[in-house]
């Protein structure tokens, strides 16, 4: 199946596709409407120092909500998101089955059960997962939240991180050795 | 092919589905002795507090042995395995076997205790216990749990969300003594206090005092006394090997199995809590009842007996829990220090701890507390026997990410399908 794969020599610390990825998958798709108005704008210094998700919220600071991480150190930076794994360590590890292998392959969550256990993101070695506080299901946990992962844009031909990415650093390919 | 699955939780529930993938055709029986469709007895504590819908506790949908072609025999009991006859007898009859897993879990241990046997009491393992408790609930004010392991205080978590007066009972000197270093236990202790619930360690039940079969009171052995109505015995899980045992296959404090899964016996296997398979840090062989492994060994069991032969690389002890408002991640052997270099990362005012244990450039230990981003690098690290000596110093830096790996460890992350 094809999956979206990094270029990590390309790549400009831009955070392009973090952008674009946030507006996808906003109500809207409008850059403006989805940060000012839906409230999905972020801001990466101050979410640092408040890494609780739902913390974050509550302080006017939301975690980024996108799929794809933009990920530095010193000259290096690269994209990353879901690598949607033949045999998804989520899966094995998710506790009431909220995650599941699409028939097409897509790495997908029944987003009503999920109860915000965070198996997932014990389990998956790619760092992929990240909580969603905007969507609880069961409020009476504090901090709850839901499983928030790369669904490979359904409704686009191509992923819109890719799309979007000026230097072409990440590319949507075929790379399954039969 | 005739395969026989003992057992309806995770480990059985993945070798189903890698049967099926490998070999559409077989036959598959599935015996349980619980009676409901697959489901979660990680949800039990959700379901005692009632914050989630009975739906969320099952594992897959409602035609799922359907879809799979799967005979499941729920609410019926294996009572034993001849392995040479290669036949399994059950209280519904025999079932022959080509390829037999027993994927029996654990069962609760239940230490003696001086006028326990007088009292009912509850165990916390399966959703039947779920039921019978919350039922025990009704009327009843004083609840006492055994043990502060996952099981204990999720449970007292549970019930004290229904209202009841908690009383958690540990014999070690903290919480979570198996999952948790000190430090970590600590600050899930605080949690536990704030949410009302009395934790009492280094110390245990001498006598359950009761009236016409009803506990009343409970001693303890550092002298007090605390009001009873209703007890929990959340002291441990064992491996449930009895059949394995019975039929004369090797065990140890599991069912022994080598790296395919494979028991002593041949063409039977096991896999999930009851299983002694190898572990990755020390090579050796030994339980480790968690979800992901028992899922991840029971796939491995099943495209073996469907006759793709498959190695599993050795299971990692790793476990995700939240209290109160803390999540914690934890990998490996959180407090096993000697001989290795402890990083930390302290920020008690946000309840946030991280440490990790480092011995000859690897990891061997980590716990994370409240800050759970991307900790799933860990998990490759340590699995993988990556040496971090080059970036250690990022290793526990709010920002460390996939950027801080070696660029050949990155490359074969993410360049190549997983």
């Amino acid at each position: 199946m094809r999956r979206v794969y990094p270029l990590e020599e390309r790549c400009i610390n831009c955070h392009l596709c973090e952008v674009a990825c946030i507006v996808e998958h906003s109500k809207t798709k409008s850059p403006v409407s989805a940060f000012h108005v839906e409230g999905l704008r972020f801001n990466r210094e101050d979410s640092r120092t408040v890494p609780d998700p739902a913390e974050a919220l509550a302080a006017g600071v939301p975690k980024p909500l996108t799929r794809t991480i933009v990920q530095t150190a010193g000259y290096v930076s690269v994209s990353t998101n879901c690598r949607h794994c033949a045999e998804p360590d989520c899966v094995l590890a998710c506790k009431n089955g909220s995650l599941y292998v699409n028939e097409d392959g897509r790495v997908l969550l029944h987003e009503d059960k999920c109860v915000g256990c965070w198996m997932c993101i014990m389990a998956c070695r790619y760092g992929a997962i990240t909580p969603n506080p905007t969507r609880r299901n069961v409020p009476a946990v504090k901090n709850n939240g839901i499983n928030h992962h790369c669904d490979l844009c359904p409704e686009r031909e191509t992923p819109a991180c890719v799309w979007v990415c000026p230097t072409k650093a990440l590319v949507f390919e075929d790379r399954d050795v039969p | 092919m005739n395969y026989v699955i003992i057992g309806n939780s995770f480990a059985g529930l993945f070798a189903t589905e890698a049967i099926r993938r490998t070999d559409p055709e077989g036959e598959i029986h599935i015996v349980s002795r619980e009676p409901q469709h697959v489901y979660s007895r990680a949800m039990i504590h959700e379901m005692l507090a009632g914050v989630v819908q009975e739906p969320m506790v099952y594992l897959r949908d409602w035609d799922f042995y359907q879809k799979m072609r799967v005979h499941a025999l729920l609410g019926r009991t294996a009572t034993g395995i001849d392995p040479k006859a290669q036949v399994v007898t059950t209280d519904a009859g025999e079932l022959p076997y080509d390829r037999l897993l027993i994927a029996t879990g654990g069962k609760p241990f239940v230490p003696p205790i001086n006028g326990l046997q007088q009292v009912q009491y509850h165990s916390f393992i399966t959703l039947e216990d779920a039921r019978k408790l919350k039922a025990a609930c009704e009327g009843r004010r004083d609840a006492v749990v055994l043990g502060a392991g996952l099981i204990g205080l999720q449970c007292a978590e549970a019930l004290r969300h229904v209202g009841m007066n908690v009383v958690v009972v540990e014999m070690a000197d903290t919480v979570l003594p198996m999952a948790l270093d000190a430090v970590a236990s600590e600050i899930i202790s605080r949690e536990l206090a704030e949410e009302g619930i009395e934790v009492h360690t280094g110390d245990t039940l001498d006598l359950v005092i009761s009236e016409d079969g009803h506990p009343t009171a409970c001693k303890l052995r550092s002298g007090g006394r605390v009001p009873c109505d209703l007890i929990v015995i959340a002291v441990g899980v064992r491996p449930n090997i009895d059949l394995a045992k019975d039929a004369g296959v090797v065990t140890d404090r599991g069912i022994v199995v080598n790296e395919r899964m494979e028991t002593s016996a041949p063409n039977v296997y096991a896999a999930g809590d009851c299983a002694q398979g190898p572990e990755i840090i020390t090579g050796m062989t030994m339980p480790i009842p968690v979800i992901p492994i028992a899922s991840t060994q029971g796939m491995i069991a099943g495209y073996n007996m469907a006759g793709k032969r498959r190695a599993y690389r050795g299971g990692l002890s790793l476990n995700a829990m939240q209290f109160g408002g803390v999540q914690v991640v934890s990998y490996g052997f959180v407090k096993d220090e000697r001989d290795g270099e402890v990083l930390r990362v302290e920020d008690p005012a946000r309840k946030v701890y991280k440490k990790l244990i480092i011995k000859d450039g690897l990891i061997t230990g980590a716990i994370f507390v409240k800050d759970i981003d991307r900790v799933g690098l860990f998990r490759h690290l340590i699995e993988r026997r990556i040496d971090v000596t080059s970036f250690k110093e990022h290793l526990l830096s709010p920002e460390f990410g996939v950027a801080h790996l070696p660029a050949e460890v990155r490359k074969e992350m993410f360049t190549t399908p997983q």
